[in-house]
């Protein structure tokens, strides 16, 4: 903690102004050193703060992937991104920094899905794949995959913490079946919070 | 730093006295040293480098990467998976958890069911399901005081009647294939 000593002068001291100086030396000195310390607890508040400080607004265009129609999953088997109304379900590119503790990236994918397939019939299949360069190398993440039948609503959440290689990461949905099955996402909703501290 | 008085104000004819300078500069001093407030800083004074990683929260994550054999034991809740994290203030505990299930030899009144508990309290349920795969996400949020703080993902099965009430144990085995848990911190 930056502290000020103050040099105090006392009766019958000579005139002279050595300890007035040392005090303004040390308020010079110390001035450029504040610290946490010199803050009082709770002592500061959301004003003080600069905005997007913590979080990071991710909402601009291909950060999100927004779809109100309805898709088939086409895939029979995994390794494929899916697509809707033309496009691929893919969000980023999302920087962050490889400092250690790394930023934290929270990414959702909600969406509803319905077949015509009886209860007991075999499920569709979707999971999460994250890419550094949104091109073609894609790599499953563990846990992500969820299997559904008849008609859910599916909510897949992973939280990445992992410092790549790379600043920047891409992520995907893949959505496969057993086949025969023709099941179909009716909307999708995919986004990341970024928090930064 | 609120408004403060000055101590000492030095006029024209006054006699010297060092103590006109000590204790002013002893008032400025105080509050530097340690009482300094959202009033000596302007606005957006405070920046990303500023702030200390875990300063407002934090979040871990637990995947459940090894598929879980629910046992039909209908009289207890079946612990699938848990995490822990260390919190150091008051603060809000967001827990989460997602995963999916299959069940092996099933009828159709077998069903599931999940409940996500922070320290052995629960904040989230969800109710029975009949599906033969299926997908649920449960999130819950508590506050609680400084220490370390467990999140639980449990699971029940039964033989449902039709108004999905408990009442036997099912014919079939339900796993729980994969999840995440997902606690988030954040410093009230």
């Amino acid at each position: 903690m930056a502290r000020v000593t103050v040099t105090e002068i006392e009766k019958n001291d000579g005139v002279a102004i050595i300890r007035p100086n040392t005090t303004l030396t040390s308020w010079t000195n110390q001035s450029a050193a504040v610290d946490d310390e010199n803050v009082a607890v709770e002592g500061i508040d959301g004003r003080n703060v600069v905005l997007g400080s913590v979080y990071v607004d991710e909402t601009a265009a291909g950060k999100i992937f927004t779809y109100t129609g309805t898709t088939q999953v086409i895939n029979v088997a995994d390794g494929t991104i899916q697509s809707a109304g033309g496009n691929p379900v893919r969000i980023g590119p999302f920087t962050y920094s490889l400092s250690t503790p790394p930023m934290m990236l929270k990414v959702t994918c909600c969406l509803a899905f319905t077949d015509s397939s009886a209860l007991l019939a075999a499920p569709a299949y979707f999971k999460l794949y994250k890419s550094t360069d949104g091109g073609a190398a894609y790599v499953a993440i563990g846990g992500t995959t969820r299997a559904a039948s008849r008609r859910q609503s599916i909510n897949i959440t992973h939280l990445d913490r992992a410092a790549g290689s790379s600043n920047q990461v891409y992520y995907a949905l893949y959505a496969w079946q057993a086949g025969g099955l023709n099941p179909a996402i009716g909307r999708i909703e995919f986004f990341v919070e970024k928090r930064l501290k | 730093m609120a408004f403060r008085y000055r101590e000492r104000t030095v006029e024209d004819g006054d006699v010297l006295d060092p103590k006109d300078w000590n204790l002013n500069m002893a008032a400025f001093a105080e509050e530097f040293n340690g009482r300094l407030d959202r009033d000596n800083l302007p606005a957006s004074a405070v920046g990303t480098d500023h702030i200390a990683f875990g300063a407002c929260g934090s979040a871990v994550n637990e995947v459940l990467s090894v598929p879980v054999v629910v046992s039909n034991d209908t009289t207890t809740w079946q612990t699938i998976d848990e995490d822990s994290i260390a919190v150091e203030t008051d603060a809000l505990i967001e827990a989460e958890w997602g995963g999916h299930w299959s069940w092996a030899g099933k009828t159709d009144d077998d069903a599931i069911g999940f409940r996500l508990l922070v320290d052995g309290i629960e904040v989230a349920r969800a109710p029975l399901d009949t599906a033969r795969w299926a997908c649920v996400h449960l999130f819950g949020d508590i506050v609680l005081p400084p220490s370390t703080h467990t999140v639980t993902i449990q699971a029940r099965v039964f033989d449902a009647d039709d108004d999905l009430n408990e009442t036997a144990p099912p014919t079939g085995t339900a796993t729980v294939e994969l999840g995440e848990m997902i606690t988030s911190v954040f410093k009230r």
